[in-house]
This record gives C-alpha cells, structure tokens and sequence, in this order.
C-alpha cells in the first residue's frame, strides 16, 4: 500500500515537473516556437475555429490564440515567478528575524502579518494593484504582498524551533555572528518546507495574476496574458466561439496542476516518513498502470466541459423560448428591462449624473418643456433638439432674449395630490442650484432670477441672451419637484424616494439588483400601459443577452454590436440600433511633444481607417465621424473634412514635422468599454506601420476620469454625448479654450471669438453658419483623430412595444408596454 | 475558558484598529478623483470643488482620518455615492447575500469532502481515492472565472436546467419574509416552500464554483489526517476487539482526525467572504463582493473600507471559535 502511493506520489511530481518544464520552455523560447505572432491583426481571418494553421483557433483581431498562449506563458508564469520570488524573499527575511530574535520586534513583525493575513486577500490585492494602476507591475507588486504573510509565517516557526538546537547554541558559543547564524544555520534548515510552499504559492500566484486581468487590474493590451483572454473571449461564449476562453482556461489550470504537483512532491522528497531515499527511489518502478489513472479521471473532466462548451451551438435554439412563454401568462403588464451601467447613483433629479440615474429622472418627473418626436420610416424617434410644450403649455420670449414667460397647465397635480404651480418651479429652481452636475447647468443656462408673476406663471430673466435656454429646460436635470415632500424631509431624502409628477412612481430601489416602478394612473398625459416597470442591473454583455433570449428580460441595453446580426435573425426579438449623438475620438493635447505640432496631429487623422473600425470594432453600428460634432446634432457639416486612410500621406506630414522616424506615446483609454480598447489595439497596428510606437493605458474609470480632466495625458479616447443636442453646449464644453472638458487642451483664438458671437446671434440661418465655420477650423486644426459616431443598441422582446429612441441614449420607458 | 476568549478579544483590538488604518491609507492612495466622478461628467470645475468640500475631500489627509476614526467611532460607516445609500443599509441588503452563498459553499464542501476523504482513506487506491485525489486537483486548479462561465452555458443557455444567474430569486417570486435575511432559513421558517426551491436553484451554481476550491482542500486534509489517525495503536486495538470497521473509522478515526480540518474550514470561511468577488461578479450575485469591485473601480472609499474591516472582523472571530472548538472536541485542550 504504502509503496504505491509513494510511487504514485513521486509519478505525480514528476509530471509537476514535466508540466511546469514545459510552459517554462514555452515560455522561454516563445518567439522561436508561436507559429504566428501574437499581436498581429490580420481581420480577415477573425474567429477561425481551430485547424490545422490556428492549432487554437483566432480571436476578433484575427489572432492566433495558440500563440498568444505562447507568449502569455511568459508574462503569466513568469510574472507569478517574480512575484513569489520578491514575496518570498522579503516574507522569509522577517519570519526568520522575527522567531530568531524573538522579542518586541519579533512580536510586531508577526502582528502585521497577522494583519495582513486578516484581509481579505484578493480584495487587498485589488486594492494594490488599482492603487499603483492598472498593468503588469501593479499585479506583480500586488500578489507579493499578498503572499508575503505566509512565508513569514511559515519562517518564524521554523526558526523558533531550529534556534533552540545544540548546534545553534555551539555556533553561538563558538562567537558566529547572529546574520552569519540565520543565513548559514537557520536557513538552509527551514529550507524544505520553504520550497514546498515556494511551490504552491507559484499555483496560486498564477490564480490571483489571472484574476486581476479578468477584473481588468493586470496587464495592458494588447499583450497576452491568459486571464485577460479570457475575461475578452467571455461575451464570445455565448455566441459560439468557445476556443476563446477554453484554451486559455486549460493553460491556467494545467500550470497550477503542474505547481500543486511539483509541491506535493517536493514535500514528499524532503519528509518521506522516515524512509531512506534508497527505498524511495526504488518504489519508483512500481505498477505503471494504476498511476495513470488519476490522470485519466482528470482528462476525461476536462474534456466533459470543453464538450459542454462546445456542444452549446446546437442546443441553443431550441431552448431559447421555452421561458418566454411561461412568463407571457402572467396577466399584468410589467416591462423588465435589463441596464449595463449599474443600478443608479440616486432618485434625486438635480443631482443625477449618470445615464441610468437620467433615466429614472425622467420616469419620475416632468419638466416645464420637453423633448419632441418625429414619425420616420414609420416609426416615432425622440428629437432632443426639438422643444415642446410639457408642464408649461405655453411660453412667451421678449424680444431682447432675455425674458421667458412660461404659462403652467392647471391639470397637473404631484403624486401627492399637491398642484404643480408657480412656487413648486420656483423651489426646484433654488434647489438645483446646489448641487454638482444642477448647478453646472444652472449656470450655463445664463439663469439670473426666476419670479412667480401669478399661481401659474413663472418669469425667467436670463443674464446673457441663450438660444438653447429651451433646450437646458428640456433636460432631467430640470425636473419639478414636489415642495410638499422635499422640504418637509432631510435633504438627501430625495436621493431615495421619488416626490414627482411623472409617469412613475418609485417602488422600491436596491442599488445591489435594481429599481421597481409603479405607474402613475392619475398621470396627467394619460397613465402608461404598463403597470410596472423592473429595472435589473446586469453587468455582463453577455448574460444580458442570454437573459432576453430566455425570456428573462423584457429590454436589453446595450448589446454587443459584433451580436446585432445574429440576434435580429431571431424571431422572438427585435433589436434596434441607432445614431445617438456620442462621438468617439483620440485627443491630443498640444501641451505634449510631438502634438504641439499640427502636422503631427494631422498625420494621426491619416492613419486612422474609419471603415475598418466601424466593420471590425462595432461591426457596422456605427457612422464615421467627420466632424467634431455628431451628424445627428444641428448644424453638423462634414466640410473641411479632406482626411482619409493614407499613410503615406501620414508618414510624409511627419517628415515635415520632424518626425521622419516616428516617435512613441501613451494613449489614455477607460477600461469602462470594451470597444475603445480594442479600437486602440487596432491603432497601435496602424501606427507601427509609420513607426509610430504607442503604448496603451488602460485606466480604471475614476482613474481616467483623474487623468483627462487634469490635462495630464498626451493622448487620450475620449467620448462625448452632449446631454444638450445643441453645438453651443457641445463646443462650449469640448473645445472652447475654457471648456470644462476640454481634456486636449486645444486653444484656438479664433474658435473662441466665432463661439462667441454665436452665442449672440439670434436668428438660426446665421448661427448655423458660424458653427460649420467653427466646425472647418477644428477640423483642420485636428485636436481629436476622429474615429467614429457609435450607435445605441437595445434588444427588444418582440411582444414589448412603444420603444421612442433618443439620441442622448437616455432611455424613457414610460412608452413601453406589452 | 471565558477569560480565555475576553483576553483573545482584547488582542483582536489593535489589529482592528491597524486594519482600519490601512485601509484608510490605502483608499487615499487610490488613484482617481471621487469628486469628478460624484458631479459628473458634464459638470463645471466649480461644482466639483463645491462636490468635494461637501464629502469633506479637500480636507488635509491627516483631518479625513480623524473623520473616519470619529464616524468608525460612532458607528456610522460612511455614505455610498455611487449607490446613492449609507454604506450601512447597503450592507443590510448585501451581507445576507454573500454570507448566504459562502455558507451554503461551506456546508456543500464539507458534505461532499468529509465523506469523500475518509472513503479515500479507509479505502486508499480504490475509485474513492482517486476521485478524492483528482478533485483536490481539479478543485484548486481550476479558475473560478472559467468554471463560472461554463457552467451558465452548460446549465442555463444550453439545458436550461437552471434559472438565470441573476439575483437570488426569481423575479415572479417573492423572497420570503425577512427574518435573518438568508433565503434559505427564511423561506424554512415561514414555510415558503416556492421561494425555497427557487433560492436553493439560484444557489447551485454560484455556490458550486465558490465551494470547489475549498472542497479540494478539506478533501486533502480529511484524508491525510485520517490516514495518519488510521496507523495509531489505539485503532489497531478497536479492531483487535472486534469493532465494526464501520464504527472504527467513523467514530474513532474521524473524532480524532477532525482538528486540524476544522481549523482548515474556519480559515477557509474567511477566504471565502472575501473571495466571493469573482464568483458574484460572474453570477450576477448581489453580494459585498461585487459592492466592493463597483467600489475600487470608481474610487468609492466608503465601501472598501467597511468591507475590508468587516471582513477581518468576522475573520478574527471565527478563528476565535474555531479555537474554543478545539476544547470541545478534544477534551485535553487546555485554554490558558
């Protein structure tokens, strides 16, 4: 008995070994042995199954996943090999000094790492790794940290024991100093258990390094590593392109076999229970068949769930609507609809600042005037930059511009029954202006008093004339609240609850699941069919998408483009996809060496291929961007726009420039988005072609938030939804010399003056003029690269109607119905 | 024995406080701008200072964290902006959720490894063994981030066996009445035999991958513990006189082979709270885990920081019973 295990035991660290040999060998020699190379984008050949040339198959960009494991080897394995060594390193050091001397040092050292040991480990190692930024050496230092404590551990019992021994208490009789003591005494006895340990953590450092990159903390793209593939192939899952995950998931499981093996038998070696190693090394030779058989069990499991996940193609379809039809029963008219942006930051209108906090806004409130409608190709689309009547059923302006007078409906009552009158304009007037994102319009909307002329007129006086006042009175951040309830209450009351006139009113709000509405059926435009409206915060593209498929979801937002075609083949959805006015473009600020130069900027519009990223990043969801503002926004002209994909005329603007051999930079990109990173994978191919070297930053959203507002990137992605449809807003915040987000810092005298007089003229023909004239001059000053206008894409069940698209991708559910 | 446990309190202290304070340390170190991300995109300059002065952020370092040992102190753990609650009610809502599913991962665990790794051992190199021996493998190799993923496409998209990975209970069900906000225990206490079953089937996946690992590593120590029991004279002499093999292994050999794997169990629990982050994250769990994700990634310091600090405080105690446990199990232990 005992002999075959221990045969069995030493097989297993044997294979350890071969296995751990083998991605160290792979690793190492990487270059000589992928047969492609890992970061080269060839899109025609995206998402080939695996054959006989892509052993593993292609990702989206057309890259071969067997090589890109290759290469992931090296900085997964031997990341977590540095990792380990530092934390071993460091965490024997204070074991060994702190059960050596023992004392109040040793005592202290100990609590730390008992300290330590208390976090919760990944959550620290999340902590570290966002705290230095997102990339390779933010994961390493984390995963070091976190390990350290266990070797101290592991140390300091050890040395406790080994420094009560005779032939500790001889050296130290014999006047050897104490470091010459630990380093050639205390050491080399602890070593054992050390390396099995040194073993394991190896095992679970690759663990925590691929964990990071799922979460999106570990590497940069568009370098390999095997967490990331597959934290990017999960939304490939569910529409069959399993090998995008599988391999990468075999490669991290079969490393840690190998560690947890080597482990195992290092242990073994160093404590074979008293036998001598004559004995061992015979048992060797033992009965081959029985120590394959663990082996086997492990292969067949393996091989059951890659079967499982490549066996979900051909039963997708016909499960797909069982629970659609089971939940079509249910009698009441309740619309469920999934979000991707988290489940609201709060009920309160004037501080809302996010889409989906928007979204309730406008479900819950009403304002004095409100966006318009327009019937096209048969079906009704939300026009923000039209306005139209809403609580005030009528408005008169003064000649001078200056002063609005707005009459209020006497119909409309709050939901607590209270009348909405002129003071309740006025109390959500003075309220707005105390908060962040309220008060900011407030401010840009030229308010200068607002006064009750009767209980149903309200007098605005503007400070400057402003032709879009309508226009900011649209948005949600404008909504009339009820006095009644708002002052009556804790101010961070409304943050909670809703005190409202609109369609809905606030059942319950969770922000861990999401929020539950309750229609108004004293609604004073009609109470909405449905009765109540669910909204579940889904994070992940694809459970969304499984969800609507399943019937689990009435409304999906935010589809992934490459999955549009697929899902509108099915007949139980419909997807719509459309231009909202969100502008996807590379900034570049001229404060940074070689953007000061407006050839250099120019050269970048060159080497940017609009088609390609439309077709490859948003497969065809999309428009391309030949303005700084969207085509969907008044005043929109593509004039001046002369640039196209052409890179020798590229290469030859930085000749001129000085720049004849290219140079690098940092381009700052959000991790909030899947497709703005892969856009920047795509333009790092590009630019190497002109010998333009760039590195990708991946940054969290707060951190990229930091990054861009402060001025402090060279380059950046940015994106921009004007939450006003109007250029005065857009251009206002994006590229006035002064504007708030004007993260690349462009400052052009002339483009100031034009925003200028435009804010002054009053007749519209002129205004347009001037703005397509500001339009020309950024572009030929090319501060952005433009890329592309992205599309809104929601999934529909087909049984749910009244869906009104908006452009500024805030969605109003109160037409939706069953 | 009571002293015994006040006087392991009283040290817990300190490291509490240590604990706070690096947390403190760390969240300041975060890079990113809460303010910029309270206010909003389209907010002006002036209104993100007027956001900072009021969440106290433009305060020197040294003045916020006397803030916070003053909030800690009374209490209050701070306010959630970017879920619009105190980080309080939203761990009334959250905690229950995650300790539900690290919980039901545990109780999984241990009644699938103990029996596993006993059968291991009284039958060492049979089918038991080897399924013992390839789970402890196959349970601490694989990614939880992998095996979630399998296992929505296998059991929801492809068999639909089991409900979607969303949430705790299905949305046409109510969630039975809150009593200690653990579906399960709730729905048994007022008999909701509907909701029972719907929790128990959301359950079975995430709790699945969480309890792998773990069940991996009680499956290892219940076996070689026992193996090592096994070789002891005292049960050679229970089967000399005759013992049912049966009542050999479970009784004698299992009582005394259980220490060490309950401390494994008890610092497993405390791995677990706080690594449900992924395996929430996949399933759509709405737990801490993902609370304190959301969190970091938008440089939300109040919820790390209660996180961090509930989770060494449950860690610290659950290790403290463990200990008395010992006592209880083994009579000789003597506390000090």
């Amino acid at each position: 008995m005992n002999k075959r295990k221990q045969a069995l035991r030493k097989l297993m660290s044997f294979v350890g070994v071969v296995i751990v040999g083998i991605w160290l060998v792979l690793a190492i020699l990487a270059p000589w042995l992928a047969p492609h190379d890992p970061n080269k984008i060839d899109t025609a050949s995206k998402l080939i199954p695996p054959n006989g040339e892509y052993l593993f198959g292609t990702d989206n960009f057309g890259r071969d996943i067997f090589s890109r494991i290759i290469y992931g080897a090296r900085v997964t394995i031997l990341s977590g090999i540095a990792a380990i060594g530092i934390a071993s390193f460091i965490g024997i050091s204070l074991g060994a000094v702190a059960g050596y001397f023992g004392g109040k040092l040793g005592n202290v050292i100990m609590r730390i790492m008992d300290m330590l040991l208390a976090f919760p480990s990944l959550i620290l190692a999340m902590a570290i790794a966002a705290s230095i930024g997102p990339g390779l050496t933010g994961a390493l230092i984390a995963v070091a940290v976190v390990s350290v404590p266990e070797f101290a551990r592991l140390m300091y019992g050890q040395a406790i024991v080994i420094k009560e021994k005779e032939y500790i208490e001889a050296s130290r009789a014999i006047g050897v100093s104490h470091q010459l003591i630990l380093v050639r005494h205390v050491f080399p006895n602890a070593i054992a258990p050390l390396l099995v340990q040194i073993s394991l953590s190896l095992g679970s450092a690759v663990l925590t390094t691929s964990s990071l990159s799922f979460i999106g903390l570990g590497v940069q793209p568009p370098t390999a590593e095997w967490g990331s593939m597959i934290s990017y192939g999960r939304d490939y899952i569910v529409s069959g392109e399993w090998w995008m995950t599988t391999f990468p998931g075999l490669a991290i499981a079969s490393v840690i076999l190998g560690f947890i093996s080597l482990g195992d038998g290092l242990s073994d070696w160093f404590n074979p229970y008293g036998q001598s190693l004559k004995n061992k090394l015979k048992q060797g030779r033992v009965n081959m068949k029985r120590r394959a058989n663990i082996f086997i069990l492990l292969f067949v499991m393996a091989a059951g769930l890659l079967l499982s996940a490549c066996a979900e193609n051909a039963n997708q379809k016909a499960n797909s609507n069982t629970k659609g039809t089971n939940q079509e029963g249910k009698g009441d008219n309740t619309i469920t609809i999934a979000y991707s942006q988290g489940s609201g930051q709060t009920m309160d209108p004037h501080e809302a600042g996010d889409l989906t906090s928007a979204s309730y806004a406008f479900a819950l409130y009403d304002q004095l005037v409100t966006s318009g409608t327009e019937e096209k190709d048969g079906k009704k689309v939300g026009r923000t930059d039209l306005i139209k009547p809403s609580l005030a059923e009528s408005w008169e302006i003064s000649k001078d511009g200056l002063e609005y007078t707005f009459k209020l409906r006497d119909d409309v009552k709050f939901t607590s029954g209270k009348p909405v009158n002129a003071d309740a304009v006025l109390y959500s007037f003075e309220r707005v202006q105390t908060k962040g994102e309220g008060g900011s319009l407030y401010k840009l909307s030229n308010i200068k008093s607002v006064e009750k002329i009767d209980d149903k007129t309200v007098k605005f006086t503007l400070s400057k004339p402003n032709h879009l006042f309508l226009k900011y009175l649209a948005t949600f951040t404008f909504s009339i609240v009820d006095p009644s309830v708002a002052k009556n209450n804790p101010d961070d009351y409304l943050t909670t609850h809703s005190a409202g006139s609109g369609a809905f009113k606030l059942e319950s709000w969770d922000p861990a699941t999401g929020a539950v509405f309750t229609a108004n059926k004293n609604y004073w435009k009609g109470a909405p069919k449905a009765d109540k409206v669910k909204i579940k915060y889904v994070k992940e593209a694809s459970n969304r998408e499984l969800f609507l498929e399943n019937g689990d979801v009435d409304v999906a937002l935010d589809i992934p483009a490459k999955d549009v075609k697929k899902l509108s083949a099915k007949d139980n959805m419909i997807i719509s996809s459309q231009p909202t006015n969100r502008i996807v473009y590379m900034g570049m600020n001229a404060n940074f060496k070689p953007f000061n130069d407006v050839k250099v900027r120019q050269a970048m519009n060159y080497v940017i291929d609009q088609d390609k990223i439309i077709n490859d990043v948003v497969y065809g969801q999309g428009a391309k961007m030949t303005s700084s503002i969207s085509h969907v926004s008044p005043a929109h002209t593509s004039n001046g726009y002369n640039y196209k994909y052409d890179l020798e005329k590229a290469k030859s603007l930085l000749s001129e420039a000085g720049y004849p051999n290219g140079f690098e930079f940092d381009l700052t990109v959000s991790s909030a988005t899947q497709d703005y990173e892969d856009i920047a994978v795509i333009l790092k191919s590009e630019l190497e072609k002109i010998g333009v070297k760039m590195n990708i930053k991946l940054l969290a959203p707060a951190q990229y938030s930091e990054t861009i507002n402060g001025k402090k990137a060279a380059a950046f992605l940015g994106k921009y939804t004007s939450l006003v449809n109007d250029p005065a807003y857009h251009y206002g915040f994006l590229l006035a010399s002064d504007g708030a987000s004007n993260y690349a810092a462009y400052n052009s005298k002339e483009v100031d003056s034009l925003l200028a007089q435009a804010m002054n003229e009053q007749d519209e023909a002129k205004r347009t003029a001037i703005y397509q004239q500001v339009q020309q001059k950024v572009t030929a000053d090319a501060p952005w690269a433009y890329l592309y206008e992205s599309n809104l894409i929601a999934g529909f069940n087909k049984d749910v109607k009244g869906y009104i698209f908006y452009p500024d991708e805030i969605i109003r559910f109160v037409s939706l119905y069953k | 024995m009571l002293l015994y446990i006040l006087r392991r309190i009283r040290m817990m202290i300190p490291t509490f406080f240590g604990i706070a304070f690096i947390t403190f340390i760390l969240t300041r170190i975060l890079p990113g701008d809460p303010a910029l991300m309270i206010a909003g995109e389209q907010a002006l300059p002036e209104y993100v200072d007027k956001v900072r002065a009021e969440y106290g952020l433009d305060q020197p370092i040294y003045v916020q964290l006397w803030e916070y040992v003053k909030q800690l102190a009374s209490g209050n753990l701070g306010f959630a902006w970017h879920t619009g609650h105190p980080v309080i009610e939203d761990f009334a809502s959250r905690f229950p959720a995650t300790l539900e599913l690290t919980l039901v991962s545990i109780i999984l665990a241990i009644i699938i490894a103990i029996p596993l790794g006993i059968l291991a051992a009284a039958f060492k190199n049979s089918i038991f063994d080897y399924v013992a021996r390839a789970l402890a493998f196959f349970g601490t190799a694989m990614p939880i981030f992998w095996l979630g993923l399998l296992l929505i496409m296998l059991f929801y998209a492809n068999l639909n066996w089991l409900p979607a990975p969303s949430g705790r209970i299905s949305e046409d069900i109510l969630p039975p009445t809150q009593i200690t906000g653990l579906y399960i225990v709730d729905s048994l206490l007022s008999g909701d035999m509907v909701a029972l079953k719907d929790s128990l089937l959301h359950l079975a996946m995430p709790a699945f991958c969480l309890s792998l690992g773990t069940m991996a590593i009680i499956t290892k120590m219940v076996r070689a513990s026992m193996l090592e029991v096994l070789k002891q004279d005292f049960i050679r002499t229970a089967r000399s006189k005759g013992i049912r093999e049966f009542v050999v292994i479970c009784k004698h050999g299992l009582i005394n082979s259980f220490i060490p794997t309950l401390t494994v169990i008890g610092l497993q629990f405390g791995y677990l709270l706080g690594g449900s982050v992924i395996t929430e994250s996949i399933f759509v769990w709405p737990g801490i885990g993902s609370y304190v994700t959301d969190s970091i990634l938008v440089s939300d310091y109040a919820p790390i920081q209660a996180m961090t600090l509930i989770s060494a405080v449950l860690y610290a105690f659950i290790n403290l019973f463990v200990d008395v446990l010992y006592g209880v199990l083994d009579p000789r232990v003597r506390y000090e």
